[in-house]
């Protein structure tokens, strides 16, 4: 699963560590996340969506 | 601007989270250690021998009280690190389980382990475990 996690937190002016804090999660996983190396859950996947105002489907797209 | 957001320093909330956990288990090792010299040194010094069994229990308190913190650890940690701390965790404990068959393959062989040789055992599954751990965070920073 490929996302833009990166480039929403970059647009926000923040870090991994302070997305991470909004969140609730790591930094590590933040950084998995946006790597591609980990895909969260439902449950993480849509609080990020709902973290930067967007459907699910605009933050994470099918595919390596 | 950039090497802020590039930044990998954890947020204040996780650094604090780690830092109490990592007191807390160093202090729970220390006690633990600690009180396991203390068989040692009552029969040493001429303890009764019932004092002495007694005394050999008195890690498990410590212990008991490191379990509940790696619990409360674990519980609290994200989804990510729960995984990697299961691998990591299963790894140690397969490291751990191979010195003590060794070990204990050694003994009935003959072989003389030296003193506090069976502390390998401890030894072999946390090293295990901390690099396991270190091993799969740093892939992820790749």
């Amino acid at each position: 699963m490929r996302n833009d996690l990166r480039l929403l937190r970059e647009a926000r002016g923040w870090s991994q560590g302070a997305l991470a804090e909004h969140l609730g999660v790591s930094r590590q996983s933040v950084n998995a996340i946006e790597t591609g190396r980990y895909d969260p859950s439902l449950p993480l996947a849509f609080a990020i969506a709902a973290l930067f105002d967007r459907p699910i489907e605009a933050v994470f797209f099918p595919g390596e | 601007m950039t090497s802020e957001l590039d930044s990998k320093r954890p947020g204040p909330a996780e650094r604090a989270r780690n830092r109490r956990f990592y007191v807390q288990v160093w202090l729970a090792v220390g006690a633990t250690i600690v009180l396991a010299t203390a068989p040692g040194l009552l029969r040493r010094f001429g303890g009764p021998e019932a004092l002495q069994i007694a005394a050999a229990f008195l890690p498990l308190l410590p212990m008991a009280w490191a379990a509940l913190i790696l619990i409360r650890f674990v519980r609290r940690s994200d989804e990510w690190e729960q995984r990697v701390y299961l691998a990591a965790g299963s790894v140690g404990l397969l490291a751990a389980l191979a010195v003590a068959i060794v070990l204990n393959t050694l003994f009935l062989v003959g072989v003389s382990l030296p003193l506090g040789g069976w502390w390998a055992v401890i030894l072999a599954g946390s090293l295990t475990m901390f690099v396991a751990i270190w091993v799969q965070s740093s892939r992820s920073e790749r």
